[in-house]
């Protein structure tokens, strides 16, 4: 890995849905607007603008990346550099039939880590009516893979059949 | 003796009449003699008057006595008029009983040959009758066979027409019972099946533990990935 460019596996410790990433890309675009019109301190900005782990992970990312925390320049490029890379993940909409816990949802992370190798953004939606399983929409692919399909598919298939009309 | 009444009256109409017949020959020769004499016609006048008047007397005498005669006959033969009737009217009946038999008899003629006639011209207008009827059965026989068959003929058509108009709306109505079956059918699929997802979806859904929802979000996370719909790097 380059050590002057990010990708996903640097971010995806902290950026597990599409919800979070969405944070942290609006906590990152706060943080820039503040860099160089308040008079306060970078450590100030980063504490004010941005959640106890991203704090920690810019200025880790930082360090990763030779770049002064202090310099707000540096810190631009990197703020947006972060947002760049955040807008890299793939995003994989799930849709449930329960209100899945924030476990859950990074074991999901987790299960594409290891099963695909890709950094994954999880957006999850709910609909109780599809039962169990999950819809699921990955890059524009669509796949219903609910019970409620399952079970609908069952009933079509064991419908009865007219036959053809004999001349 | 009396004579028969009957001789008498012809007795007496012919010296009538003979005596009428005198009378006239009389005057005829006197009327003869006149013209004969007509050379001297004074004397032969004189004369002739003379002899017309003993003539004439004479006629008349004649006459008279002729007419004497008759009455004086018919008084004695003592005919009266009832039997004179009587013998009229009986010969005028049998005259009548007569002409009554000859008419009966050329009634019964005249009617016997009307009857001949009559018969003659039924039995021929019979016959007639009976050749024209006979021509009308057999030409109406035949209009009726002729129409039968045409009218047969048609209706066959006819039925075959309209057994094809059934036959097709019957294939077409079967089509349709076919088609509106199966629409009915699919509708009550479907029906079932809203049914059953609505049961699924409000007793499954709630009865499923989070534990087996992640389990089953997982399992489709892997099937997803077999069917490469997932992202892979």
């Amino acid at each position: 890995m380059d050590k002057n460019t990010l990708s996903t596996w640097d971010l995806v410790d902290i950026v597990k849905t599409k919800r979070q990433a969405s944070d942290f890309t609006n906590n990152l675009l706060n943080l820039k607007e503040k860099l160089f019109k308040t008079s306060q301190t970078m450590d100030q900005r980063l504490s004010e603008c941005l959640s106890e782990t991203q704090k920690e992970k810019v200025l880790s990312l930082s360090e990763k990346l030779g770049i002064d925390i202090n310099d707000s320049k540096t810190v631009e490029s990197l703020i947006l550099l972060i947002i760049k890379t955040i807008r890299e993940f793939p995003t994989i909409t799930l849709c449930l039939a329960f209100e899945p816990s924030n476990e859950f949802v990074n074991s999901i992370g987790e299960w594409f880590i290891s099963n695909t190798n890709i950094c994954v953004l999880v957006e999850i939606t709910v609909d109780y009516s599809i039962i169990a399983g999950a819809i699921i929409v990955s890059e524009g692919n669509y796949i219903d893979l609910s019970i409620k399909k399952k079970i609908d598919e069952l009933l079509q298939n064991n419908q009865l059949q007219i036959p053809a009309i004999s001349q | 003796m009396q004579l028969p009444i009957e001789y008498l009256i012809s007795a007496t109409i012919l010296a009538s009449l003979l005596l009428l017949s005198l009378t006239l020959y009389y005057l005829y020769s006197f009327h003869k003699k006149e013209s004969e004499l007509n050379v001297s016609q004074e004397s032969t006048d004189k004369y002739a008057q003379d002899l017309l008047l003993q003539a004439q007397a004479k006629a008349q005498t004649i006459v008279e006595q002729a007419t004497n005669r008759a009455n004086h006959l018919l008084l004695e033969a003592g005919a009266t008029q009832d039997q004179i009737q009587s013998l009229l009217d009986k010969a005028i009946s049998q005259l009548l009983t007569q002409y009554q038999h000859r008419l009966d008899a050329t009634m019964e003629r005249f009617e016997q040959n009307q009857k001949n006639t009559y018969e003659g011209v039924h039995a021929a207008y019979q016959e007639q009758i009976g050749k024209t009827v006979d021509e009308i059965r057999e030409s109406t026989q035949k209009e009726l066979t002729d129409f039968m068959q045409t009218l047969q003929k048609e209706t066959i058509e006819a039925q075959r027409a309209i057994g094809a108009t059934l036959n097709s709306q019957l294939q077409d109505i079967q089509k349709e019972l076919v088609t509106y079956k199966r629409d009915q059918l699919q509708r009550t699929n479907e029906a079932i099946s809203k049914t059953i997802l609505e049961i699924a979806e409000k007793t499954l859904g709630k009865t499923i533990r989070i534990k087996d929802h992640e389990k089953l979000v997982i399992e489709a996370l892997s099937e997803a990935k077999e069917k490469g719909v997932l992202t892979n790097g």
